[in-house]
């Protein structure tokens, strides 16, 4: 691949999340900017004029104008970068009926786990052990990379000379086979080393008896650093003024009165004057438990040096907080860090949209709410390189993971100083998803009989249709039409997407009007377009928008559930990228009609 | 970006019956010690170094590789070596499904799972051991005996964790690796 290649920038789709502070933030944001530049911009969608303006009565910003509602972000503002992303980072919580991004989750932790040697640290351990791995597993205080444990006495004679020490495992340190002369047999003393910088822990005269719990035989050393102590000191000198001021204040929400606090109050002359005042101002003044002496010359030492890497870097001293030291040959061994797996919940719902499995090697989730199986995916099939001045098409494929068949809608501004776009075809639908025909895709580029008529549509290209480029299994392509007007690294667009389906909820009895007009309440939420506050809409209106085909088919089961079949739909908002725009080409005007698209095989390519 | 149908030349490749699609042009030394799971691509000019077996024991597997997997060009599979107790000897090296290795990559792991992405020019060291759902971004070193975990993103010389991969990671390799198995298609 060439340098040119590499440097450009990757087309991309990001998909817009509403988390509603953003949100908030952004739409007034883009309010005040169009009051200030008094554009008359048109706004993109004649056709949904009415449900638009229903929306926006319900606002809080009742005064923006249409546009705003519609498109919250500014494709070019660096702002935008924060709230769009790729699909597959993002979540769907089903009960919200929404898109939630990484940072409108909530996390918790289920399980604490070292990264290299991926055993579980039980909660309760992970405290005492300061969020370390107790174990064998150290990092190279040079280069942070993992240590190895090797065996100073057995013999590397056989070793080719290319090959580094044998790594022992604990268990492998008795007899080695007769051939060599082995003078200890337990291949004591032990030390560690690095693989990538040759760093011995011999350097700093560590070594150890045993190869096995190497964290437990450096415990004692670290329980006397200065740091270590210290913070036992003090949480020793703090603990028994928890323990006596907890159960008087555990009941007061006085923000002074917090547990622990209550010296402090009364100390620094705050207002509240309580019945335990008096009592709570015992904390005695804390004395320093450890008094480390710096050096003085270390400032005269450090001016003098000659080689700078005899100076730690940054990062090594942040990887030793307790003393952070300037001189490499103070540097220690740290032991690994732990890791986490997290539950991840919707803040609005609080149910949980991510469940992994407990174990630390397991991949799979209990649960998995992820927007890639719910919202439809839009890839970018063709986009030739842009051109000032110069009308292109771009194929956009927009594959469909439901089961049901969804009708998409699309809106963009038509217009921006950037550039122009049109969509011959605004709206067109997709078929469901099929698993049986993702292996007739295996057959790529056969011909594909259409499975059983029952979208006979599906299978054929329609090519007839203006502005759809090809519907076939569960995607369809369509043609958008791109002018830019400057040059510029970036093309970007925003783009409206609002997609309905059907779908067929289950009432568990007719009476139950509470959780009728729950799910009536959801319909009538996703209907409107999520980028304003859109939380406020959805209690405003609970009749006008749900699906006029509400059909209870009461014969199946007479006794309880009864289906009825509403319309969903949700809008979100997207960014596309489609790479730079060139300056106007000298070539031929004919070149255009070379850009225009002939069919799916025509893609040239190399080979 | 949708990915492009990538041509090749018929003659040049050899078909299994399993939908294995290996290059004549790469070396396959010691192919009755690898075991090719299915739909595996080999492209031109990688190396994969079966002959580099057990001392001492008889047919063994050396390199076993899962399915819907690509080795990308020049890329050089062999399976790592230690010196355990005197002995010099090579150990077998396991790769699970769904795993791209990028181009001029050198792999030296122990054990590579599923649904991991390599990238190109990388060095994955002796004993290398990558958990399922990983990624090795481009001229990532993995230092001999290092353990990457699941849904990390590895970067850097020596590697080092960057980030966490989403989850839907499983499904995205998957459907990629498919994808790109379809669209390598004969150029005639």
């Amino acid at each position: 691949m060439t340098a040119e290649a590499v440097n450009a920038a990757r087309p991309f789709v990001h998909y817009h999340c509403s988390c509603p502070d953003v949100n908030r933030s952004l739409s007034l944001l883009t309010l005040k900017e169009n009051e200030a530049k008094e554009s008359d911009k048109k706004i993109a969608e004649d056709r949904d004029d009415d449900n638009n303006t229903e929306i926006n009565k319900n606002k809080e910003y009742a005064n923006t104008t249409k546009e705003d509602t519609l498109f919250p972000l500014d494709a070019y503002s660096p702002r935008t970068v924060f709230s769009t992303f790729a699909l597959s980072k993002l979540y769907f919580c089903e009960d919200c009926h929404q898109i939630r991004c990484p940072r409108c989750v909530q996390e918790e932790i289920v399980c604490y786990y070292c990264p290299n040697c991926l055993f579980e640290v039980p909660t309760a351990s992970v405290k005492s052990e300061r969020n370390r791995c107790a174990r064998n597993c150290f990092q190279c205080p040079i280069c942070q990379n993992t240590l190895t444990v090797v065996a100073s006495t057995e013999p590397p004679p056989v070793t080719p000379a290319t090959a580094v020490p044998p790594r022992l495992l604990p268990n492998t340190a008795p007899a080695p086979p007769p051939p060599v002369p082995t003078p200890q047999p337990t291949g004591a003393p032990y030390f560690l080393l690095c693989g990538v910088c040759r760093w011995d822990s011999q350097e700093i005269n560590m070594t150890f008896e045993k190869a096995t719990g190497l964290a437990l035989q450096l415990q004692k050393t670290e329980d006397e650093k200065p740091d270590v102590k210290e913070f036992e000191h003090l949480k020793e000198h703090f603990e028994k003024h928890l323990r006596t001021n907890a159960p008087s204040t555990t009941l007061s929400s006085h923000l002074f009165l917090f547990p622990g606090l209550n010296g402090f109050s009364s100390r620094y002359g705050s207002s509240g004057s309580t019945q335990n005042q008096p009592k709570s101002d015992d904390v005695t003044p804390y004395e320093a438990a450890v008094k480390v002496v710096e050096k003085e010359g270390l400032v005269k030492e450090l001016t003098n040096l000659d080689n700078p890497n005899a100076v730690t870097t940054l990062t090594q001293r942040l990887d030793q907080l307790s003393d952070q030291p300037y001189k490499v040959e103070k540097l220690q061994p740290q032991r690994i860090h732990l890791r986490t797996k997290r539950v991840k919940r919707c803040r609005t719902c609080h149910h949980i949209l991510i469940k992994p499995e407990q174990k630390a090697q397991a991949i799979k989730f209990k649960i998995k709410l992820v927007a890639l199986n719910y919202i439809p995916k839009i890839t970018i099939a063709k986009s030739p390189k842009l051109t000032v001045n110069q009308k292109t098409q771009v194929i956009l494929k927009f594959s469909n993971p439901l089961d049901v068949e969804v009708d998409i809608k699309l809106t963009t501004k038509e217009k921006d100083a950037y550039g122009t776009i049109a969509i011959p075809t605004s709206e067109f639908g997709i078929s469901p998803y099929n698993e049986v025909w993702e292996y007739d895709d295996e057959d790529f580029g056969t011909d594909r009989l259409p499975s059983r008529g029952r979208h006979s549509q599906a299978a054929a290209n329609t090519h007839g249709t203006e502005g759809i480029f090809e519907k076939k299994g569960s995607y369809t392509s369509i043609i958008l039409e791109v002018t830019p007007l400057a040059e510029m690294e970036e093309f970007r667009f925003p783009l409206l997407v609002t997609y309905t389906y059907k779908a067929t909820i289950e009432i568990p009895t007719p009476d139950d009007t509470k959780l009728d007009k729950s799910s009536t309440n959801k319909s009538d939420n996703v209907d409107k377009t999520d980028t304003g506050a859109d939380t406020s809409t959805t209690t405003a209106e609970t009749t006008s928008t749900i699906a006029p085909s509400t059909n209870a088919d009461t014969d199946n089961e007479p006794e309880a559930i009864l289906t009825k079949e509403i319309t969903k739909s949700l809008s979100f908002c997207t960014t596309i990228g489609l790479g730079s725009v060139a300056k106007v080409s000298p070539a031929p005007p004919t070149s255009s009609s070379s850009k225009t698209l002939t069919g799916v095989g025509s893609s040239s390519n190399s080979t | 970006m949708e990915p492009q149908i990538v041509y090749y030349a018929r003659p040049e490749y050899i078909e299994t019956d399993t939908g294995n699609k290996v290059s004549r042009k790469s070396v396959i030394c010691g192919s009755q010690n690898i075991i090719l799971g299915g739909k595996t691509i080999i492209q031109t000019d990688c190396v994969i170094r079966g002959d580099l077996r057990r001392t001492g024991v008889g047919h063994a597997v050396v390199v076993a590789i899962g399915r819907y997997c690509l080795l990308s060009r020049g890329s050089i599979i062999r399976p790592p070596y230690k010196t355990y107790k005197g002995m010099f000897s090579y150990y077998p090296m396991k790769i699970g499904d769904h795993v791209t290795i990028g181009e001029g990559s050198i792999v030296e792991a122990a054990t590579i799972g599923s649904f991991v992405h390599i990238g190109k020019n990388c060095v994955i060291g002796r004993f290398a051991i990558i958990k399922d759902c990983c990624r090795i971004e481009d001229n990532t070193v993995i230092p001999p005996n290092t353990v990457v975990p699941s849904f990390s993103i590895y970067e850097g010389s020596p590697g080092v964790c960057v980030d966490e991969l989403p989850e839907c990671v499983q499904d995205l390799y998957e459907s990629q690796t498919k994808d790109f198995y379809t669209k390598f298609q004969p150029s005639n």
